[in-house]
């Protein structure tokens, strides 16, 4: 998955809707759900920017976002030339994100916006950078060798190698050589075993940190990040011991380092670097077209050399409106299968059954993919995650261990994408209000590393993600006085901690004190509830004072597929998820029911059941032999019973609107091969 | 001319009404109706309209009408009500479909307010055409309790 990809149509997608609230603001220029909106996308613009290396465009989000933040605070009225400038800086923007070069322009209007906002002291801070604006060396490229030897078991762990070296072409120009190639990569790919070492030359503004982030998943023996200052650094021990390179080798690797990085120096290091004039600079440019022409003359047999712009991935986004009506159809499709069938029989000629089944084998096929182009593992966030977690614990000076479980946990795609900002969101949160600086958990006698988890579990026909912190936990006093101070609640007026929780995920509710890049300012938990809210999930938090706080997402499972064991009960099917089911045996009808008690042993343990035909009062007279299946859901047993087990399913859920809801003994339903339906038990409500 | 609005009419246990062509997805005959043990009474079952799981509700049983005599004929008009953010899908079992018209606010008259053997409060109003009167029904009334739960 390409990251950079979807986050560039991310951003072209806000920028349209700034684009639409500053035409509805220009009509009010006191509409304050315009100026919130637009105060919101300036500020996922610049989040996210911040993670994808885009300071320039990170920094103008940023400025821009203070006008919004004045207006909304009422220091300042909208008017027609805010919205002058908020369409510019959109074209502007959305220019950098095309990779056009806008630098100028943008400090141009980034003058623009401070000699408008004449803020002492603010016009000065952010013109340099910044303490705040994602502060950008100035000076040049920094040049490395990466090189990586993955092991055998790379794939069984869960990486992605190719999108690991996609993050790291990303970080700057590179040319990658391929050791041992005994077998071509593309079919090391995919038959899943990686035999060869890679060698990544690669020239980056980026720290050597940054560079190594790039591998936070693969195992340390793995890669190694060497900083090339000179010539001489081909040689060093760290490059001996993994690649040995002949003097032929050693030339066209400067030659390449010198396309990728003209300032490389043969024998001076960086530092020594000076200055350099426009002359330079031009002479600089030529040389790199020089070497870009070299570079394509130079061919050889025994190495490959890979550029990485024949590595994008080819992706297309499609409305999640197209794939519903897809999945529709295919759904359809399936019915009028059978349909067809049913119409042959009795007269079907061999050659016509023989084309029927492989319509079938097609379509069900059609169906597989269908349906798994809208799933995604919750796991393509984990890099995301994981970036966020490392830059954000070392600006705030944190030590945090990041535990995740359950990232294999499939999640409708338009989900995923609505859950990233909220999930990141809370993840912020959990590292600047929830954990403690290492000196206070000292203090407290909690181990210096503070503890994130993040897991997600599927339960019933919910998706659940919790966000664990062992930090602070939440201040309830703390919250009191601020919602007191904006006016939420008066000053004695009683409120109970959930009410208090509610009001901190209310608009205009933010507890820090000071603006910081971290968890921003106001934009907040309304926010993320909002952004939950939107996908029908919700949010819930529990918390101990000093001892951490969970917070929990719930989500619909609506589209999510399950594999489900189909019973019968009289006439009708149902289903029953597979993962909640522990045992089955078949009883006679007679023996099972002798005893008053209505008990079944089961383990040498007596458990009550559920006789489903009871349960749903059919009056028919029962099977001689019956079934009883052990269900087990999150520990919870019970016990039903149901004529015959008919086979195994592997279906899509399907939610049940409002008015089927009282019948809270089932999930959901799905749809049979048939096409019939069937609904899904939710066997933890027979227990009554 | 007043305004307008389309409106299905039909007939079900030999009374005429009217709906609000605006909430109809589409009529289709009733097929394959799966069981739902456990659902309010005036739940007939749930049906299979392209992948989505459609209740199908007894409108008879709804409005305090009786029950639905159901037959090879009988239809099912598919609703989609509207209400704040939220939309409910439902199907609800009519015996046939008699005409679609125009009717312009001046032609609605006020529903009875006395019993007619059904709840009358589920009424936008009354329409004559020719002979017959047809009870206009308002979606969002017949379904006031369940789209108040919804939100």
């Amino acid at each position: 998955m390409d990251f950079l990809q979807e986050y560039i149509e991310e951003v072209k997608g806000i920028l349209k809707d700034l684009e639409n609230s500053m035409m509805t603001l220009e009509k009010d220029f006191d509409d304050p759900e315009e100026i919130n909106n637009a105060y919101r996308f300036l500020h996922t613009i610049k989040g996210s920017a911040g993670m994808f290396e885009f300071h320039d465009v990170e920094k103008l989000a940023h400025e821009l976002e203070n006008i919004y933040s004045d207006i909304r605070d009422g220091d300042r009225q909208a008017d027609n030339f805010v919205i002058d400038l908020t369409l510019h800086a959109v074209d502007i923007l959305s220019d950098m994100i095309d990779g056009k070069d806008a630098k100028a322009e943008a400090e141009k209007l980034i003058s623009d916006i401070n000699e408008l906002r004449a803020v002492e002291g603010e016009a000065r801070a952010s013109g340099g950078g910044g303490s705040e604006g994602g502060a950008e060396e100035e000076d040049g490229l920094k040049t490395f060798a990466v090189i990586i030897k993955p092991e055998n078991n790379i794939f069984k762990r869960g990486i992605n190698f190719e999108s690991i070296l996609e993050e790291l072409f990303e970080l700057g120009k590179t040319d990658m050589i391929i050791h041992n190639e005994s077998i071509p990569y593309e079919k090391q790919l995919a038959e899943k075993n990686l035999v060869s070492t890679f060698e990544v030359l690669l020239a980056t503004e980026n720290s050597e940190e940054d560079v190594s982030d790039v591998f936070l998943f693969m195992q340390e023996n793995e890669y190694k990040v060497i900083p090339l200052r000179s010539v001489a650094d081909f040689s060093n021990a760290d490059y001996a011991a993994l690649i040995t390179i002949d003097e032929e080798g050693l030339e066209r690797r400067i030659t390449q380092i010198k396309e990728l990085n003209p300032d490389f120096s043969m024998e001076a290091t960086v530092e020594e670097i000076v200055e350099e004039t426009a002359e330079e600079k031009e002479a600089k440019a030529n040389m790199r077209a020089a070497g870009a022409a070299q570079f394509a003359d130079d061919e050889d047999t025994s190495e490959k050399m890979m550029q990485r712009k024949s590595k994008k991935a080819s992706t297309v986004s499609v409305a999640t409106t197209k794939l519903d009506q897809m999945v529709n159809i295919v759904s359809e499709l399936v019915i009028f299968r059978s349909e067809f069938q049913h119409l042959l029989d009795g007269n079907e000629r061999p050659e016509i059954s023989e084309a029927l089944e492989k319509m079938e084998r097609l379509i069900l096929r059609l169906r597989d993919s269908a349906f798994n182009v809208r799933l995604v593992p919750l796991n393509v966030l984990t890099v995301k995650l994981q970036r966020l977690i490392r830059s954000v614990s070392q600006e705030l000076g944190k030590e945090v261990d990041f535990i995740t479980e359950g990232m294999d946990t499939e999640l409708d795609r338009s989900m995923i994408s609505a859950l990233e900002a909220p999930l990141l969101h809370l993840i912020r949160n959990a590292l600047d209000h929830g954990i403690e600086s290492p000196e206070l958990r000292e203090k407290r006698n909690k181990p210096r590393k503070g503890l994130l988890k993040f897991y997600s579990y599927n339960s019933g026909d919910h998706v659940f993600i919790q966000i664990q912190d062992d930090g602070n936990g939440l201040n309830f006093e703390k919250i009191r006085k601020k919602a007191v101070e904006k006016g939420m609640i008066a000053e004695g007026q009683p409120a109970s901690e959930k009410d208090l929780i509610n009001l901190m995920m209310s608009p205009g509710f933010s507890t820090a004190d000071h603006v910081s890049k971290v968890s921003g300012r106001g934009v907040g938990m309304d926010v993320v509830k909002k952004d939950i809210a939107a996908i029908r999930g919700d949010l819930e938090v529990s918390t101990e004072e000093e001892l951490g706080s969970i917070f929990t997402i719930r989500l619909p499972l609506t589209l999510t597929i399950l594999d489900t064991l189909v019973v019968n009960v009289n006439d009708s099917k149902y289903l029953i998820p597979i993962s909640e089911v522990e045992f089955a045996y078949t009883m006679d009808h007679a023996e099972l029911f002798k005893k008053k008690s209505r008990q079944v042993n089961y383990n040498g343990q007596l458990m009550p059941f559920v006789s489903l035909r009871e349960y749903f009062e059919i009056e028919e007279e029962p099977p001689v032999q019956e079934t009883v299946i052990i269900i087990n859901k999150n520990d919870t047993r019970i016990a039903i019973v149901v004529d015959i087990i008919a086979g195994k399913l592997q279906t899509v859920y399907k939610p049940l609107n409002e008015l089927l809801r009282p019948a809270d003994c089932f999930s959901g339903a799905s749809i049979l091969g048939d096409g019939s339906m069937a609904l899904i038990l939710n066997a933890l409500k027979l227990k009554s | 001319m007043a305004s307008a609005k389309s409106y299905l009419l039909f007939t079900l246990n030999s009374e005429s009404f009217g709906i609000e062509v605006e909430f109809v997805l589409r009529v289709i005959d009733l097929e394959g109706l799966m069981k739902v043990p456990k659902a309010p009474d005036f739940i007939s079952g749930a049906l299979n309209m392209e992948g989505t799981v459609i209740p199908v509700v007894d409108l008879a049983k709804k409005i305090d009408l009786g029950v639905t005599e159901v037959n090879d004929k009988t239809k099912v008009v598919i609703l989609q009500i509207l209400h704040e953010d939220e939309t409910l899908d439902v199907g609800v079992l009519i015996d046939n479909v008699k005409d679609v018209v125009n009717i312009t606010d001046k032609e609605l008259q006020a529903p009875p307010l006395e019993n007619m053997g059904f709840d009358t409060q589920t009424l936008d109003g009354m329409y004559k055409l020719e002979e017959n009167f047809y009870m206009i029904l308002s979606a969002k009334k017949v379904f006031e309790k369940e789209l108040m739960q919804m939100v």
